[in-house]
């Protein structure tokens, strides 16, 4: 299985913080997992949990001088990109690890038009003279599924709605046949329906090319669809992993079955009560000693006020809740 | 039989958009609306869903008399709403109101939340006496889930939750009959958002209230409707109950909207046949002739060009507005 093949980025107690004028906020704190070459992977949790942030760890694109990576390790392919100068990491950024980002409106550049940016990697990383590059453009935007490339290639991104924009930024993601795509929150500005011709596009164009892909979202429902194995964070943590189906029908976390009781299901009878999570999302200025989530959790106890370990529940599966085996009677 | 308290006659709104020349020929024309007839009964929650240029945000302010419809009717307990002087539709927007999406965007920064509860209050001139008012104020605070002594706090203080609380705190104020909720929970985060559902609904049966349900997230929108309306580029093109619409969704556009929505259940997942439209959706300026779905639609044939569909009874709970189904 995948302990055949070794991982292709491996992150080890990833530290990252902010400096804030209440105080140091741990964004990342202590996140660790691996993702071998080809797989999808999804990372779930809601605002402020650190998704993001590790996405942007990764890139190292994290904003100073007031975001920092304090501590840990990124291991690609036995690399620690954390050490590289910055003139290595941008033989990384873009042609070993691409990254889509939320909201194609403000990440693509107004100035410039679709032909240069799409061109831009493909010249910076392949070598390829400007005309191989173009033809390569146009074939990117084919295989997207983008009807006439070369009247594309002259617009602007205002000229586009922000489903084309957002499959500009898939082709820009993979012109350089990436290992590894981090996709955070690809689709949420955009409709249903264009999000799910999205979501299809980049799932069968990673597994043409056998890309791994993080997926980041706080869609319980897209993770479903695409990914194998589920990453939840919450506040700043990773506070349990496991393959697809055992993350959503044999939760080992009180969060992550608050979260899937919580989501209102579409093949559940109308009006089914939904049972919410109580109480307030966590201020990251402000986290109680221990486990983060113990104020809205039914299982908190005072084991909880020592901080819970990542403990393997079963096999690929692990939980950081010290009272977890409770959960196997609800 | 009692008449709906909402109806709806063929409203039709299209606006101009603006910095046009005098001398254009063809005056492109948003066709934002473009013929709907539906009613809201009495206590049942309508849902409202559909994308972005469905024209589902600027029904509901049609419907709350906040624009000027172009062309057809609301009326609200019987009442032409256009036929009302100021002084009366003064008096009946008491009972009809609205919760926007944007918690961050619609309480005024500069107010406290208990000025913010008691600014409709005082301009209906409800409670005169200012110890009076402070009371329902605290009041309503409690019912929406909130400390009542946050009355002297500004929304910044809160989170997209809570001041989400204020804003239906706000909106209860007036003790209406009808609110509409504009997309009520999409800023809001996932655990935040099943708390915020369960409180509108226990409000609903404490008030007796009707409301419309206004959303792009038809897993959102089923759970709490009794109704469902799905509308595509300024029509309404399938209006069911909630449970038929779901189980036999007819319109070619609902199967897609359906098959389009992820369902948290890896399980589930790996068994559902995907429909996946092709294609944008058109612009509302210039919509295509027929059925405006047509460009999209697995069936569609000439046909479609040339006659718009209007919505037809297929059975008593289910209406719908494609000419390939009977």
């Amino acid at each position: 299985m995948n302990k055949l093949k070794s991982p292709l980025l491996k992150i080890n107690n990833l530290q990252t913080q902010f400096k804030t004028s209440e105080g140091i906020i741990k964004a990342a704190n202590n996140v660790s997992f691996e993702i071998y070459p080809g797989e999808i992977i999804g990372i779930v949790g809601e605002s402020g949990c650190g998704k993001s942030v590790t996405a942007l760890s990764i890139m190292q694109l994290i904003p100073k001088p007031h975001g920092e990576i304090k501590s840990g390790d990124i291991l690609y392919r036995d690399t620690n990109i954390l050490n590289l100068k910055e003139k290595e990491m941008q033989k990384i950024r873009g042609k070993e690890i691409s990254i889509i980002f939320q909201e194609p409106m403000t990440s693509l550049n107004p100035v410039l038009t679709i032909e240069k940016q799409l061109t831009e990697q493909m010249l910076l990383h392949l070598g390829l003279k400007y005309k191989e590059a173009y033809f390569k453009a146009i074939k990117l935007l084919e295989m997207i599924g983008m009807p006439d490339p070369k009247s594309l290639l002259k617009k602007y991104p205002h000229n586009l709605s922000g489903g084309m924009r957002q499959r500009i930024m898939i082709a820009i993601a993979i012109s350089c046949n990436p290992k590894l795509i981090i996709a955070d929150e690809p689709t949420t500005s955009l409709d249903v329906t264009i999000q799910a011709q999205i979501l299809e596009t980049l799932k069968s164009i990673c597994q043409t090319y056998d890309t791994a892909l993080i997926l980041i979202t706080h869609n319980l429902g897209i993770i479903a669809r695409y990914a194998k194995r589920v990453i939840v964070m919450y506040a700043g943590k990773i506070i349990e992993e496991g393959n697809s189906i055992d993350i959503y029908h044999s939760p080992k976390h009180p969060y992550t079955l608050g979260l899937l009781k919580s989501v209102p299901k579409l093949n559940n009878s109308p009006n089914t009560k939904l049972e919410a999570i109580p109480g307030n999302p966590p201020d990251l200025n402000n986290l109680p000693s221990g486990c983060s989530f113990q104020s809205r959790c039914f299982l908190a106890n005072e084991k909880c006020k020592i901080e819970p370990t990542m403990t393997a529940v079963s096999e690929q599966h692990w939980s950081a809740c010290w009272n977890y085996t409770k959960l196997n009677e609800h | 039989m009692s008449i709906p308290l909402v109806q709806i006659n063929d409203l039709k709104m299209h606006f101009k958009p603006s910095g046009l020349s005098l001398f254009k020929k063809n005056q492109q024309i948003v066709k934002a609306l473009d013929g709907i007839t539906l009613s809201i009964n009495d206590k049942e929650t309508l849902g409202l869903v559909g994308e972005s240029g469905s024209g589902k945000t600027t029904l509901g302010r049609c419907i709350l008399n906040l624009i000027k419809p172009t062309y057809g009717h609301v009326s609200f307990k019987g009442l032409i709403l256009d036929e009302l002087n100021s002084k009366q539709i003064r008096s009946i927007r008491k009972e009809m109101q609205i919760v926007f999406q944007d918690p961050y965007a619609s309480l005024n920064p500069r107010m406290t939340c208990g000025d913010i509860i008691a600014e409709p209050i005082i301009i209906h001139k409800l409670i005169p006496n200012k110890i009076e008012r402070e009371n329902k104020i605290k009041s309503l605070l409690k019912t929406v889930g909130l400390n009542p002594n946050i009355i002297n706090r500004y929304p910044n203080e809160f989170s997209g939750g809570q001041r989400q609380r204020i804003a239906i705190a706000r909106a209860l104020a007036v003790n209406p009959k009808f609110i509409v909720l504009d997309e009520p929970i999409s800023s809001l985060d996932v655990s935040i958002q099943a708390q915020i559902i369960n409180l509108l609904k226990e409000l609903q049966q404490q008030f007796n209230l009707t409301y419309l349900f206004i959303a792009h997230d038809l897993s959102v929108v089923s759970n709490i409707s009794n109704r469902v309306a799905v509308m595509y580029l300024g029509h309404v093109v399938e209006i069911a109950n909630t449970f038929d619409l779901y189980k036999n969704p007819l319109h070619p556009y609902t199967k897609a909207l359906i098959s389009a929505i992820p369902i948290p259940d890896p399980i589930i997942e790996s068994q559902r046949q995907r429909m996946i439209l092709e294609g944008e959706v058109p612009s509302p300026i210039n919509p295509p002739s027929g059925c405006v779905f047509r460009t999209r639609c697995p069936i569609a044939d000439k046909t479609c060009s040339q006659t718009t569909p209007t919505l037809k009874k297929i059975s008593e709970n289910q209406h719908v507005a494609c000419l390939k189904v009977s």
